[in-house]
């Protein structure tokens, strides 16, 4: 039997949302790294060292609250682990876990990745703080918003089809032009919304038009997002790969 | 109801240096009835393959999770086993999100695809009935023959750098409610979870034994299904000795 712990602190846009998600006891079983196994309302975590080096032990999950702060205890039929995680501001959040039992020195190199794997997925998967939902001048949602989520543009392509696809190179600042030459009057006569998207080794665009006119944009450079930003496609460059999808979606809306 | 099961992280079923063979996590739909799909990535060198990316409901983790260990725009290659809608009906986001993958897929079912909505621009690979080699990085993956088990034009994949083989449907199982496990160790109680589906899907004894003999020129230390859970150490050979146990299968019940 051995015993190790490890502190870590997060820094964590909306901390106490994310704090919040930490409390539901779901999430946090369907977050959990080195998860292999569920029965009985029980989880299965196989943590591992080097590929050689295995512990595994069927753990019951009990999350409580105290004075704030929300704790995960493991308990589990050879072993234990306690997290506690704290937000002490609005932007951080703190977290001790500890482990007890066998194989602490494989147990323990893990630790620190399970926490972070939690509070991240915590962070990501927080409801926003205020529901933007605004709409713009053409009287449509908060499209670009929309673009930079993969279950948004997920559920948009299970409802379209791919009617072109080219790469070409495009110069900087020469983007736009491409698109409006790309999207011919024979694909926006018969799709109401077309998507298009792109992909070069600098980054990723993505375009919604609705009835002819751009109505969201979401751009990736390097990692850096520029959502319902048109001027960051003129940063875009490169041999890029295009493709153009035309949706059987007659609204929008219906993506929700 | 069945509550369904999430398993949002991925689990690294196999490493060596830069080379890695890679579980995608689960979603649970109500109407799978506890047959649960596994998606997985190879990854050597900076490049990856996709294998059996699946459908629509489980391509949010599924990109999540590659993402985790490689930039999309690096995987160069998704491979089908066949043409089930749990292994193809995220083709049009696999062209997006992953848009330098080649699709690699039987010749029978390369025609089909376009039905899924890609009328352009796929950039598809017709494995033939053979087998083909799938070069991803330093590694030489091989597509190896599975024909009928249970799709005509059906494919397993073996990596043989961590010798895992990819087999497709074989080794399917169908769990209870309330109970996964990625990793068999009770090869007994499992195989009850098995039988059921191997007898109805397969086709018949004689594709079964086609595939036994095939497959035991491989060296093999995992074997990794499409659905159910994953074979490692000894339960690799229990597995091989069951489906060649099994009997009448199939068509040969009729």
């Amino acid at each position: 039997m051995g015993k190790k712990s490890v502190k870590l602190k997060a820094p964590v846009e909306g901390a106490a949302r994310a704090l919040q998600m930490l409390r539901d006891e779901d999430f946090v079983k369907s977050t959990l790294p080195y998860l292999v196994g569920v029965s009985k309302g029980k989880v299965v975590l196989r943590f591992r060292r080097m590929m050689v080096f295995h512990f595994q032990d069927s753990y019951e999950l009990l999350i409580t609250t105290v004075d704030g702060n929300v704790n995960h205890m493991l308990n589990g039929e050879r072993s234990k682990i306690r997290v506690t995680f704290s937000a002490p501001s609005k932007d951080l959040i703190t977290a001790v876990a500890t482990y007890e039992g066998p194989r602490a020195w494989v147990v323990g190199a893990c630790l620190s990745n399970l926490v972070r794997a939690l509070i991240k997925e915590a962070a990501a998967r927080a409801p926003p703080e205020t529901v933007t939902g605004g709409t713009t001048a053409a009287g449509h949602e908060d499209l670009s918003r929309n673009l930079a989520l993969v279950s948004w543009v997920s559920k948009l392509l299970m409802k379209s089809l791919l009617v072109k696809s080219e790469i070409v190179a495009i110069p900087k600042g020469g983007l736009v032009n491409y698109v409006e030459n790309l999207i011919t009057e024979e694909v926006l006569q018969k799709y109401r919304v077309v998507y298009v998207s792109g992909t070069s080794d600098k980054g990723t665009f993505r375009l919604l038009f609705i009835d002819g006119s751009l109505a969201g944009t979401y751009v990736n450079l390097g990692g850096e997002e520029f959502v319902g930003d048109e001027r960051a496609l003129n940063r875009f460059d490169g041999f890029t790969k295009v493709r153009v999808y035309g949706s059987m979606i007659k609204d929008v809306s219906e993506l929700r | 109801m069945r509550v369904p099961l999430k398993v949002m992280k991925p689990y690294v079923v196999a490493e060596e240096g830069n080379h890695a063979f890679i579980w995608l996590g689960l979603d649970e739909a109500e109407a799978e009835k506890g047959i649960l799909t596994n998606q997985y990535l190879i990854v050597d060198g900076g490049e990856g393959i996709l294998l059996d990316p699946g459908g629509y409901f489980v391509f949010e983790r599924v990109y999540r999770n590659v993402s985790e260990f490689i930039d999309p725009g690096k995987v160069k290659a998704a491979f089908f086993t066949h043409q089930d809608p749990d292994v193809v009906g995220s083709l049009l986001l696999l062209t997006d999100f992953f848009p330098n993958a080649a699709i690699y897929v039987s010749s029978l079912w390369v025609r089909f695809l376009p039905h899924l909505g890609a009328l352009a621009g796929l950039k598809l690979v017709e494995v033939p009935d053979e087998g083909t080699s799938i070069r991803v990085g330093e590694a030489e993956l091989k597509a190896i023959p599975a024909h009928f088990l249970h799709s005509p034009g059906n494919f397993n994949l073996y990596d043989p750098v961590v010798k895992v083989l990819f087999s497709g449907d074989l080794g399917a199982a169908v769990f209870p409610e309330g109970t996964w496990y990625l990793f068999v160790e009770d090869f007994e109680s499992h195989a009850k979870l098995m039988e059921p589906f191997h007898r109805r899907y397969l086709p018949c004894r004689k594709a079964l034994e086609v595939w036994l003999r095939r497959v035991k020129e491989l060296d093999i230390e995992v074997i990794a299904p499409q659905h159910g859970a994953i074979f490692t150490g000894e339960n690799v050979g229990r597995f091989l000795e069951w489906l060649g146990g099994l009997g009448s299968i199939g068509a040969d019940l009729l």
